[in-house]
């Protein structure tokens, strides 16, 4: 049952992950391989707060998604000026720079990384795994409807605006560099609340989760699910969770396996599997 | 005067794309701006629409500078462009790509960005595509659109910010026959809904049965400016075309 329950709450946080990052990729186009940084500025901003200043998770949790949030901002810039495979580029550099940070920098741990983070309770009971397992799904649930109505509002039509044409976008009215820096502000935030759940269900960080593999990890969640929609970003995160449990014995070759699915959808279903306009989506809605 | 360019200069790199050009549009007026391949015509819509800033000269639009204001502001003030080579927002649907462009105001500050369109604001949409023949083809993703449907999309885009002017760049460029003549019915509606325009056009035929005056460029600089039938017979115009156009 416990096992089960973590995988439920991995689950949770890989798709809050996965949504965050289709706001900055699927919504507006912006290419990212650096994801893993937010989610570990957002883990290490709580952990950090946590420990440093004693505070509970409850505390540390909006503070974090505020950080978070707000060094997107700062570390969105860049799309303001590179785009496309420069921006990809620099974003896997953004990622190797914030690890390093969390590694080699003592305030932030080292290599030890972070011990002793408080686990999430409810006055002096900390909660179980089943409410544990529960509060992420709300989460997951609150992320995704963020998601939806960022996608359905006038700010999803000024991101895919951007994300389809930037000229065109910006002779229409769209302030584009505002909407590229709100993208990041967005995603970055909610990347924040997925570090925050992460930190405190582990209690134990190190820069190590939060690499250059795992950016990539998310990025194929958004792009086998399905790029630009939130059931995509879902079943992404649900396929790329279970399916290393599943197959364990493949574990060293993970990274290699993602990089081959990768490059096959891109080239062959560079819609996903449940993306506007694949096959599948099409006969589940019935118009195929 | 709805619109004054004052000898405005662009160059890039070592070539002076224009050397000091100035025009005027009154208002309600439909002003044909032609010229050779490489006359500047395109860098002046573009300078006009806030893709490049001139290094000299000014751009006044109802008596206020906008030669510094990025493109989404100019938009916002009343001045809409169509482009050249279609830009549709390829994966959006017909609705959707008038939508953006209905959100103009929406998108200024932070109060309307998380708000859903209303029902209104879609009817408006259908409504301006209406106006350009695509009602039909609203749900259709742009992609899968003709080039001559893309053209009027552009237009229907533009109307959609509700301008003062529009800005078209070659609106029949690689149109078949059936196809410019809807065209030119939707440039003579424009013109009846007062609005001011400025048509980029190599077709000088097409081009001259819908404008009350034409500006001629050439390397940069205005050559000749009249009526249709006065730049037909300038002397200038005449050099300038021989071996690309016949002026007829």
């Amino acid at each position: 049952m416990n096992y089960y329950l973590t995988i439920i709450i991995y689950m949770g946080i890989n798709s809050i992950l996965a949504l965050s990052l289709n706001i900055i990729v699927g919504y507006a186009g912006q290419i990212s391989l650096g994801h893993a940084a937010f989610y570990g500025i957002g883990a290490y901003t709580s952990a950090l707060i946590a420990t440093k200043l004693g505070v509970s998770f409850w505390v540390a949790m909006p503070l974090a998604i505020l950080v978070t949030a707000l060094v997107g901002a700062i570390l969105g810039l860049p799309s303001l000026r590179v785009s496309e495979d420069f921006l990809a580029i620099t974003t896997i550099g953004i990622n190797f720079v914030v690890q390093a940070v969390f590694k080699y920098i003592k305030f932030f741990g080292g290599a030890l990384g972070i011990s002793g983070i408080p686990y999430p309770g409810i006055g002096k009971r900390p909660l179980s795994l089943l409410e544990f397992a529960l509060m992420t799904l709300i989460f997951t649930v609150i992320s995704a409807l963020i998601s939806f109505r960022i996608g359905n509002s006038w700010i999803g039509l000024g991101l895919k605006a951007v994300r389809e044409d930037e000229l065109a976008a910006s002779s229409s009215g769209v302030n584009v560099y505002k909407f590229k820096v709100l993208a990041f502000v967005l995603g970055s935030a909610l990347a924040g609340l997925a570090g925050s759940l992460y930190a405190h269900f582990m209690m134990f960080i190190t820069a190590d989760d939060f690499g250059f593999p795992l950016s990539i990890t998310i990025l194929s969640m958004v792009v086998i699910g399905g790029i630009g929609t939130v059931r995509g970003a879902f079943l992404g995160a649900i396929i790329l969770t279970i399916l290393p449990e599943v197959f364990r014995p493949l574990a060293d070759y993970r990274m290699l396996i993602y990089a081959i699915l990768l490059i096959l959808f891109m080239r062959f279903l560079p819609e996903g599997l449940v993306g506007d306009g694949s096959m599948i989506w099409k006969k589940l809605r019935g118009e195929a | 005067m709805i619109l004054e360019v004052r000898n405005v200069k662009k160059r890039f790199g070592g070539i002076e794309a224009l050397k000091g050009v100035s025009l005027s549009l009154r208002n309600g007026e439909v002003l044909g701006l032609i010229g050779p391949n490489g006359a500047g015509k395109t860098t002046l819509f573009n300078c006009i629409a806030g893709v490049y800033h001139p290094d000299d000269g000014e751009i006044i639009f109802k008596g206020r500078r906008i030669d510094r204001l990025p493109p989404n502001r100019i938009a916002a003030l009343g001045i809409a462009r169509t482009f050249q080579i279609v830009k549709p927002f390829k994966n959006l649907s017909v609705l959707e790509n008038v939508m953006v462009a209905l959100g103009l105001k929406k998108y200024q500050g932070y109060k309307h960005l998380f708000r859903k369109p209303s029902s209104g604001d879609y009817e408006r949409a259908l409504s301006v595509l209406k106006t350009v023949g695509l009602e039909n083809k609203s749900d259709e993703i742009s992609e899968n659109l003709s080039l001559g449907e893309l053209r009027r999309l552009e237009v229907a885009r533009a109307l959609a910010l509700e301008p003062e002017i529009i800005l078209l760049d070659e609106p029949y460029a690689g149109l078949r026959r059936n196809e410019e003549n809807r065209i030119s019915d939707m440039i003579q509606d424009l013109k009846k809904r007062g609005l001011s325009l400025i048509i980029v056009e190599h077709r000088v035929r097409l081009l001259m049965q819908l404008v009350e005056r034409v500006v001629v460029l050439d390397m940069g600089e205005v050559i000749a400016e009249g009526t249709p039938g006065e730049v037909k017979k300038d002397p200038r115009v005449i050099k300038a075309y021989l071996g690309e156009e016949e002026v007829a």
